[in-house]
């Protein structure tokens, strides 16, 4: 019971990293990329491939999960964010199409459709983290740094710039901000983060396969940052603690096992409609919704 | 040559496949201003509607698909009138718009997987299809419910677009709602009702799509999920809010998968056509005949 419970929070804190990270985009940046979900994927796969097949250590493999991760962020950030929103939601949407295609299409590097067992434990130095327990403190402990980090960015002169480009595009380009660079630089920080825990996830399982960064998963993200609360870092923390927590409690209802993914979905799908009615800013989230920014008074009635 | 003309041709098959569900999402953007993704669940709802009704329960072919319109335009107006009517009415921000329609989609999807399962289904036993019937033409041999596609894809659109659209009150009605929302008020457009009526004609033209290429290919949950991608990239292409834009867009997007599928391989498709997408977007961030302005405002 113990270790169910270990196991359960290690994914509440993997997931609530990758939602922390999208958070930036979504409630800080005001920036709706459908991609975040391919950056938590190409942070798995670096790790996955570099341990297993060039035997890297875990901290190594991670480092150069970022890389892969902002490198990608950057190409289609500066290709993408000179769009519009509904431009840049569809290209963002194309590029998390084309990376699951990648993955399981580019047979040699990423052995396709059949995924990478055998990853094997996180390895620092001499160290290897075998106890679930361990692993467990470990990605604390890294959430933890990243929540600072985002803390310290999104409070910083910086953060407000963010949050300034969100309210109102026309007037931050009017105290002479850089809007594209402030773009490009959240979404790429946004990848890095989200690689991480990808390649957190990656050494947990040690398994990873093409199938789990498709829209349906930036979609989990979405839902996990939405109820928790958009703009708040602890918030979507909260929403991976809640939409992971209500499926592993149905579990206990003894449901038929081949239904349990399709009532997840559902179980998503009602919390965010019911989120939208009752509480749009999340549980956590302390503004009132933001409606006058919506920017399309023509379709509001 | 030959085998490009036969390349071109199921080309523009796919295409028509895209167009027929790009057609319904198309309208409902460029009218209520809503990424309507629940639309892809409904396009798959009406496969599997004709399926309950012929294939499991006898009804006639005729009579299952007048239910599965039924059906398709219910849950669409049903989409539309009980989720994004009330959170516009509140001034929902789009982005909560956006996952609220992804979150019709899923929960469609998922009804669609546990009342039918995950398989792929077809509307006939596999042992009943006779071999695919198929005509020449030239060098190009197309089976018949492909041919059909193509060509019910011509019709639809004409119909829609230089009948529907222009001739008749509601279709004007549209337009003007795509153009210019304020003004079409101002000379009196009852834009609420006009919007429901817009959910019901983008409904009931996914369900020609879906049967076809039910009929083809068979069917699963995901169906109209895997199509959403290439037809939004379509309705981008051609400009948002432009119907024959999204024509050519999806056209345009089935010739390249076809051309892309065969130089190099089924799993470089999305990939060829994300990159062609790139390209017109960067190049002309208007569409083909987009009138909405696409840049963002720097």
């Amino acid at each position: 019971m113990v270790d169910y419970l270990i196991t359960v929070l290690t994914f509440v804190f993997i997931f609530g990293l990758a939602a922390m990270s999208f958070d930036l985009l979504l409630g800080y940046a005001g920036i709706i990329s459908l991609a975040q979900a391919s950056f938590v994927g190409l942070g798995a796969y670096s790790s996955a491939l570099l341990t297993t097949r060039l035997g890297w250590d875990f901290i190594p493999a991670m480092l150069a999960g970022i890389v892969v991760a902002t490198a990608f962020g950057a190409i289609i950030a500066v290709a993408l964010l000179r769009l519009a929103g509904d431009y840049m939601m569809v290209g963002s949407l194309g590029f998390l199409f084309t990376i699951q295609a990648m993955l399981i299409g580019w047979e040699d590097v990423t052995r396709g459709t059949v995924g990478v067992p055998g990853i094997p434990f996180a390895r620092i130095g001499g160290l290897v983290i075998r106890s679930p327990a361990a692993y467990l403190a470990m990605v604390v402990l890294i959430c933890a740094v990243f929540y600072v980090v985002a803390r310290r960015l999104v409070r910083s002169p910086y953060g407000r710039n963010l949050q300034a480009m969100r309210d109102d595009e026309i007037a931050t380009v009017a105290v002479g901000k850089n809007l594209l660079g402030i773009k490009v630089s959240v979404f790429v920080v946004a990848a890095g983060m989200a690689a991480v825990s990808g390649s957190l996830y990656a050494h947990f399982v040690r398994f990873v396969d093409p199938y789990h960064y498709s829209l349906h998963d930036t979609f989990l993200l979405f839902c996990m940052v939405c109820l928790g609360g958009m703009a708040t870092l602890t918030g979507p923390y909260l929403g991976a603690l809640v939409l992971l927590g209500i499926p592993e409690a149905a579990r206990f209802l003894g449901l038929p096992t081949g239904i349990m993914g399709h009532i997840q979905d559902i179980i998503y799908g009602t919390a965010l409609i019911l989120v939208a009615f009752l509480r749009p800013e999340g549980l956590l989230g302390k503004s009132p919704a933001r409606t006058s920014t919506g920017g399309e008074p023509d379709h509001a009635r | 040559m030959d085998l490009f003309l036969q390349l071109l041709a199921d080309g523009l098959v796919r295409g028509s496949n895209i167009v027929l569900l790009a057609l319904g999402f198309s309208l409902a953007l460029g009218v209520s201003g809503v990424f309507h993704f629940a639309h892809g669940a409904i396009y798959t709802l009406a496969a599997y509607i004709v399926y309950q009704c012929y294939t499991r329960m006898g009804v006639s072919l005729p009579l299952s698909v007048i239910v599965a319109f039924a059906v398709c335009i219910l849950v669409g107006t049903g989409v539309n009138q009980f989720l994004y009517k009330p959170l516009t009415a509140r001034g929902t921000g789009r982005l909560l718009l956006v996952l609220v329609s992804l979150g019709a989609l899923m929960i469609i999807q998922a009804l669609i997987s546990i009342i039918w399962g995950t398989n792929v289904l077809h509307f006939q036993p596999s042992e009943a299809v006779a071999p695919s019937a198929h005509i020449v033409l030239g060098p190009v041999v197309m089976t018949h419910v492909r041919l059909a596609t193509l060509l019910i894809c011509l019709g639809t659109f004409a119909l829609f677009h230089y009948y529907f659209l222009r001739r008749t009150r509601y279709g004007v009605a549209m337009r003007a709602l795509i153009s210019d929302p304020t003004m079409a008020r101002v000379v009196g457009v009852n834009q609420s009702w006009i919007i429901t009526l817009t959910y019901v004609t983008a409904s009931a033209l996914a369900v020609p799509g879906a049967l076809l290429i039910g009929w083809e290919e068979g069917f699963m949950p995901g169906s109209g999920f895997s199509l959403i991608l290439y037809s939004f990239q379509a309705i981008v292409i051609g400009g948002l809010g432009s119907i024959p834009g999204t024509f050519a867009g999806g056209m345009l997007m089935g010739i390249v998968a076809s051309l892309a599928h065969w130089k190099l391989g089924g799993q470089w498709e999305t990939a060829v056509i994300f990159l062609v997408f790139l390209v017109f977007i960067i190049a002309r961030p208007t569409g083909f005949f987009g009138y909405k302005v696409g840049k963002a405002e720097l």
